[in-house]
């Protein structure tokens, strides 16, 4: 356990900037962004209004228990003079909607990090899992790390635990971070409903479970690059980006010329249709049936992986 | 078992060209074992198949474990340096040092930081921000504090200054090895190595010319500095090499008949250097 704990302290010495400073940089500059727009476009409590429209408020402002502090209306002519537009040319956007109170706020600032540290870090995971089974054969560092007594099994699996451990980790801690530098703004703005927004903060979790799940359906993805990567001589980005093109193209070819059916168009339509289903289902409903319907690409993500532990003990010459 | 490395009949080949040809070996434990041969001679493919990194034909075993198959055990006994200046760049002292620890149960932390104390590499230098030779003297650090039975260098001060490299065969010699302790050194550098070896190996051509302790070394070789008028009489005694150096006539005999030589000139025991350049060049 302790080797293991090693292996994985060692992949984030390398990697802290892609995996963690990189989203702190990210989260912090988010979260004061989204703060300063709340401080300055969010009703004073000297202009709040007691009216309250019901047609034209967020889901958010009719939860039960959830205090309004603003009507639409009020908020859209304020945006409308701040950005010198009719009220009837202006469009319907959800972020007026986030101002108008700081449980809407919080809604929309954790959506809006959540999203975009899903995007860095997928970014980032993929760029290392691409580059974590290349850059240490071509640098020669492979020479070092190969004296020590550690299996490529460990190695791999240490990984893996970046990609499936600390990125999902990240999202939440960075989520939960930038909800509460986004809270203390509200604080700030001496909202009514400041300390019911807090509660807010723990949809970091659920960010958390639905961000793993995404991850988990891109395990095929992840296995393969990290193959690529493996096997590549030069480049693991052209590997495992035109290869699976090129093969889609013979696959097209060999139908076209012989009738024969290689699957393989098949096979990637249908992995994009799982995709497409597990996003749908994270965001909706999650049930034990997106396990049954994973089962086939957790079988082809092994052997990719079990490919790259092979090809790490036996393929090439250092 | 009275032996750490055994290997019978070891072959390699990459594509038409043989790197091992059948090479037999044995290298006995607290041993010092230099091996030394020319480029392309194929003592880093002994090497990489003793340390597990590349399979090789034959019968080959490093302490009882197949180094192929059992690498990862094997390597908790065997410790190597494969290169100098190859710790990764952006690995900061203290990382290395806890890499290591973390890793290896027989790693001794204490006894590397005593090491480092005496270089100038400070805990939280990055490697990058290295000399090669303090690079070399942090690998060797953490490559000494670890307890193994077997050590192996494969040129392990190319390309270090004198001073760095002096100071490398010291602390192998003061800090490492404890008379229990088997060392194999691939080397260019014959004559830095000499005073320190026990056993010496050359290799040429994927074979073994040459597999002797040090101490025998006197009673296997002579070379003679051949007297002007006896040139004719020594090379009819067939000498393995022959060289002429300011006017002198040097030449070398292996397995001599010291009766026969001593009447032709003055008799020495050849050094390392003039050894390894007549084994390479007989054809024999």
């Amino acid at each position: 356990m302790r080797k293991f704990y090693t292996l994985i302290r060692r992949e984030l010495w390398e990697h802290k900037t892609g995996f963690i400073i990189l989203p702190f940089i990210c989260t912090i500059t988010l979260s004061l962004l989204l703060s300063l727009g709340f401080l300055r476009f969010a009703p004073t409590a000297t202009d709040k209004s007691p009216a309250t429209t019901p047609q034209t408020t967020t889901p958010a402002l009719n939860n039960p228990g959830t205090t309004q502090s603003q009507t639409s209306v009020d908020l859209n002519q304020q945006f409308s003079a701040f950005h010198d537009l009719p009220l009837n040319e202006l469009p319907p956007f959800s972020h007026i909607d986030a101002l108008k109170s700081a449980v809407g706020f919080l809604e929309f600032s954790q959506w809006v990090l959540a999203a975009a540290l899903n995007i860095l870090l997928l970014i980032v995971a993929l760029n290392y899992a691409h580059r974590t089974l290349f850059d240490d054969r071509k640098n020669r560092e492979i020479l070092f790390w190969r004296s020590m007594p550690v299996a490529e099994t460990e190695n791999l699996a240490a990984k893996l635990s970046i990609i499936y451990g600390l990125v999902p980790l990240m999202i939440l801690v960075m989520s939960f971070l930038g909800g509460f530098v986004c809270w203390l703004a509200v604080i700030a703005h001496g909202a009514n409903d400041a300390f019911l927004a807090i509660t807010k903060l723990l949809d970091s979790f659920m960010i958390y479970l639905k961000s793993l799940l995404f991850l988990f359906a891109l395990l095929p993805i992840f296995a393969w690059t990290l193959l690529a990567s493996a096997y590549a001589k030069k480049s693991p980005f052209l590997l495992s980006t035109f290869l699976p093109i090129g093969l889609l193209f013979i696959d097209r070819l060999i139908q076209w010329a012989t009738g024969i059916n290689t699957h393989i168009r098949a096979g990637v339509s249908a992995y994009t249709e799982y995709l497409s289903h597990t996003l749908q289902t994270i965001n909706s409903d999650i049930t034990p049936s997106l396990l049954v319907t994973s089962l086939p690409f957790i079988i082809i993500s092994g052997v990719f992986m079990a490919g790259a532990v092979w090809l790490r003990n036996h393929r090439y010459e250092i | 078992m009275n032996w750490v490395i055994q290997g019978q009949n070891l072959h390699k080949a990459y594509g038409q060209k043989n790197a091992l040809d059948g090479i037999n070996f044995t290298l006995a434990p607290g041993r010092i074992v230099g091996l030394i041969g020319p480029n392309g001679a194929g003592k880093t493919t002994l090497l990489k198949g003793i340390l597990g990194l590349t399979p090789i034909e034959g019968e080959l075993q490093v302490l009882g474990f197949n180094p192929y198959h059992q690498r990862t055990a094997m390597l908790e006994h065997v410790s190597f340096i494969a290169d100098t200046a190859i710790l990764p760049r952006w690995l900061k002292v203290s990382e290395a040092i806890t890499y290591v620890a973390g890793v290896h149960r027989k790693f001794d932390r204490s006894k590397a930081l005593d090491f480092l104390a005496k270089t100038q590499i400070k805990p939280f230098d990055t490697i990058k921000n290295l000399s090669k030779g303090m690079i070399t003297q942090l690998h060797l650090a953490l490559i000494m504090a670890i307890d193994s039975q077997l050590l192996i260098l494969d040129e392990p001060t190319l390309g270090l200054d004198i001073l760095y490299r002096k100071q490398f065969y010291e602390s192998l010699l003061n800090d490492y090895y404890d008379g229990q302790k088997t060392i194999l050194i691939t080397t260019h550098q014959v004559e830095e190595i000499e005073g320190i070896l026990t056993d010496i190996v050359f290799m040429k051509q994927g074979k073994l010319t040459l597999n002797v302790p040090m101490e025998e070394l006197p009673n296997r070789f002579a070379i003679v500095q051949v007297e002007p008028g006896k040139i004719e009489a020594a090379r009819a005694l067939k000498p393995i090499y022959s060289r002429t150096l300011l006017g002198s006539e040097f030449m070398l005999f292996e397995t001599p008949d010291f009766s026969a030589l001593s009447p032709l000139g003055r008799i020495s025991t050849p050094s390392l250097a003039d050894l390894f350049v007549a084994k390479m060049q007989n054809t024999n």
